[in-house]
């Protein structure tokens, strides 16, 4: 009994350190892709995120006689780091593979139902920003905090039905086996066009990614939900913020680019060196988010930004029809390959 | 055991959270931390009373209780677990959902108490 659970903890803590260290390579990516294609106007250096992370550190953050539960401000960070770190339980980040002589899953929570227990898991961090942004007492920073969850709301909902159209499609709601179909057909991108295009763009709406990120702003508004924060809890809120995008930019390559599945090329390594099937599924896996940071980065400097009014419209009034559509399609189209016949 | 993995991935993510904590303490050990007495913010935009904070709160709260319902909680009970849920498993999924309508019932008491006195 106490062996599988030391190995579990231990487990946990290597997912834990391999997350944190996939979101600081990702935060040097972004800023090398904004100095990219900033066109010169933005000049700070490629390590700031590191040299920002040391300065939080030792910042002593301060405190407000008007706050009303000083207990719950120095909680709200935290939690909201715990929730967005949740999910990260059930995503898969290579095959089984031999650790201390034992076949073990790379996810640390085995499940058959990893998707919707990750959707279910992600919908718990926004409740954290909103208390964030309350506990404050100020205008700008609860009115900024409440238009992220209604922006998470209005995009989650066409999010939600291309999760189920896909699970529909795939038949299974497990992430191995959705990467399996993918290997042995082909990636979901050119099987399900329009629903890669909706989830990428309402993916983009939930991690706050420009054009949608009125509510953070984090040029005109210093962060707006965030600016009363410094220190530990301002690291806390930025770090939940990009392990959600990097969560979510995973599940994205689970489900449309082949998942963790080596890219051709590289699966010759594994092939010849199977020791090396962790180190190469990884890197495809590496190698896929980049080229979509780098996306996310040139939309970035590509469109102006939404206001909050139009982004909900756009949410609710056009994703969300186009969800449907694409959902009510995948059911016609299983029922026709399960049964042969309409009626 | 099925909900164990859960519940040791928490604690370790706990743990990260009190290292960096600790961390920064150390670093930042030395420094006279301000009793809340002192610092007189200046005066800034108070909330104003017309929003009417407790709706948005509830609303927004009860419908990401629901999701969590739907999408995790009932597909679980009635389609995976067939032959029904042990006595660990159950007693975390009572504390995972009343965590929901205990924040609930608190954020709407500070926000009613809030109201009063402003």
């Amino acid at each position: 009994m106490i062996a599988p659970i030391c190995f579990m903890v231990l487990k946990s803590l290597l997912i834990i350190f391999y997350v944190l260290v996939l979101v600081g390579v990702m935060l040097f990516i972004e800023q090398w892709a904004t100095r990219f294609f900033s066109r010169g106007h933005y000049n700070h250096s490629t390590v700031n995120p590191l040299l920002v992370f040391f300065k939080l550190l030792a910042k002593e953050p301060p405190l407000s006689a008007k706050i009303p539960d000083h207990l719950l401000l120095k909680m709200t960070p935290a939690l909201n780091f715990f929730f967005a770190f949740l999910p990260t339980i059930v995503i898969p980040w290579s095959d089984p593979f031999i650790l201390f002589g034992t076949e073990s899953q790379s996810e640390v929570f085995t499940t058959s139902f990893g998707v919707l227990f990750f959707f279910a898991f992600s919908s718990l961090a926004i409740l954290t920003v909103l208390w964030a942004g309350w506990l404050t007492q100020k205008e700008i920073p609860t009115l900024s905090a409440m238009r992220a969850a209604y922006r998470e709301i209005s995009c989650k909902i066409p999010l939600l039905m291309i999760v189920f159209s896909m699970i529909l499609y795939y038949r299974s709601s497990d992430f191995h086996q959705i990467i399996l179909i993918q290997e042995k057909t082909t990636w979901g991108l050119f099987k399900q066009p329009l629903a890669a295009f909706i989830f990428f763009i309402a993916l983009m709406a939930e991690i706050g990614k420009p054009p949608f990120d009125t509510a953070e702003n984090s040029f005109e508004l210093n962060g707006a939900y965030l600016a009363e924060y410094t220190g530990t809890q301002r690291l806390f809120l930025f770090l939940a913020e990009q392990v959600n995008t990097l969560i979510f930019t995973v599940v994205f390559i689970h489900f449309f680019l082949g998942g963790y599945q080596a890219l051709p090329g590289l699966d010759q390594l594994v092939t010849s060196y199977p020791q090396s099937l962790f180190l190469v599924q990884g890197l495809s896996l590496f190698i896929k988010m980049a080229v979509l940071i780098v996306l996310y980065t040139a939309l970035k400097f590509s469109f102006a930004k939404f206001r909050h009014n139009d982004l909900m419209f756009f949410g609710q009034n056009r994703l969300l029809p186009l969800s449907f559509i694409n959902l009510l399609v995948v059911i016609v189209g299983q029922y026709y390959k399960e049964f042969g016949h309409f009626f | 055991m099925t909900i164990l993995p859960v519940i040791i991935f928490s604690f370790c993510i706990i743990l990260c959270i009190a290292i960096v904590m600790l961390v920064s303490k150390f670093i930042s050990y030395g420094k006279k931390e301000t009793s809340p007495k002192l610092i007189q913010r200046p005066p800034s935009i108070p909330l104003r009373k017309n929003i009417s904070i407790q709706f948005y709160l509830s609303t927004i709260f009860f419908l990401f209780w629901m999701n969590w319902l739907l999408f995790f909680l009932l597909p679980w009970m009635f389609v995976y677990q067939k032959n029904g849920l042990s006595r660990l498993t159950t007693i975390s999924l009572i504390f995972i959902s009343s965590f929901f309508i205990v924040g609930y019932i608190l954020a709407s008491l500070k926000t009613y108490k809030q109201k009063d006195e402003t």
